[in-house]
């Protein structure tokens, strides 16, 4: 490797460092590669006698300041030119309907769960409900009637309440699964966000 | 040498390097190689280091048609080296200490 490849590699390895932390190790060096030459050493032997260069720019990059690399970060974040700026709003027509249009979706289909989960609990809520009721007019029914009425009432409504307590068990346990499905996906949609932004 | 040693005399071998006469990295490194070992990836960040800490001081100076850093002692790098060969005394003792035959 020569002289200009080896700088070369270096300045793209400390790529994100401050300028001037660049700039003094690229002078650092280049000035021992020609005093290397100046010696009598080859240039391809004093470029290799300087070890790897990876090796030499997590020296500087460990050398330098955590505060100072975050400073230039900052810096360097891209700004939205002019030409991206006039794209979005020159295709805005076409893209406001379709985040508009997925919006609406998704809020609907949201809904939906939510309503279809509500209309299941107040379902069995109510057929529990019905049954105790029921029970309690078994009595008087048996006061008034008869008993073999009022023991088919009170079974009937035995059978509600048994099958509301364990259809309400069930769905407990349908509603916990949606609420994780519905956590994971949003966590999954804003993994995808911080991997592309 | 264990390097926490070593670390601490680099730096005090930079200063006596350019104790006597201004000079430069390559000729820094080929001055401290017979005694101690230092490649040119060690010497930069201590020559960065002594001179934020006003240990020494940085010029450039035009030789060959390109520019050279001259690295000038100050009174503070003066002071340390000073400091150290002080310090010596003392570990010499415990070398002496450490090194004492044992009485039978």
């Amino acid at each position: 490797m020569n002289k200009e490849e080896f700088l070369f590699t270096l300045r793209n390895k400390l790529k994100g460092l401050p300028a001037e932390t660049i700039e003094s190790a690229i002078d650092y060096y280049s000035e021992l590669i020609d005093d290397a030459m100046e010696d009598g050493t080859s240039e391809n032997e004093a470029v290799e006698s300087l070890g790897s260069i990876s090796d030499i720019a997590y020296n500087v990059i460990a050398d330098t300041p955590l505060k100072k690399i975050i400073e230039t970060k900052k810096q360097n974040k891209p700004k939205l030119n002019g030409w991206k700026v006039a794209f979005f709003i020159i295709t805005a027509p076409l893209w406001i309907p379709i985040i508009f249009v997925v919006g609406i979706i998704s809020l609907s289909v949201l809904l939906a769960i939510v309503i279809g989960v509500v209309a299941v609990f107040a379902l069995l809520i109510g057929l529990t409900l019905f049954g105790i009721i029921l029970l309690v007019y078994s009595i008087f029914y048996y006061v008034r009637v008869s008993l073999v009425n009022a023991v088919f009432i009170a079974g009937l409504s035995l059978l509600c309440i048994g099958a509301g307590i364990v259809t309400i068990d069930l769905a407990k346990k349908l509603f916990v699964l949606i609420k994780t499905g519905i956590r994971n996906l949003i966590s999954r949609l804003k993994n995808d966000a911080v991997k592309k932004g | 040498m264990e390097t926490q040693t070593k670390r601490g005399l680099l730096d005090v071998c930079v200063l006596a390097a350019i104790k006597n006469e201004d000079s430069y990295g390559y000729q820094i490194i080929k001055d401290i190689k017979p005694y101690l070992e230092i490649s040119e990836s060690t010497l930069y960040p201590i020559l960065r280091r002594l001179e934020e800490n006003n240990m020494l001081t940085v010029r450039s100076q035009e030789h060959n048609g390109r520019l050279r850093k001259y690295y000038h002692i100050t009174d503070n790098g003066i002071k340390r080296l000073n400091d150290f060969v002080d310090e010596w005394q003392e570990i010499m003792s415990i070398y002496q200490f450490i090194t004492r035959e044992d009485k039978q």
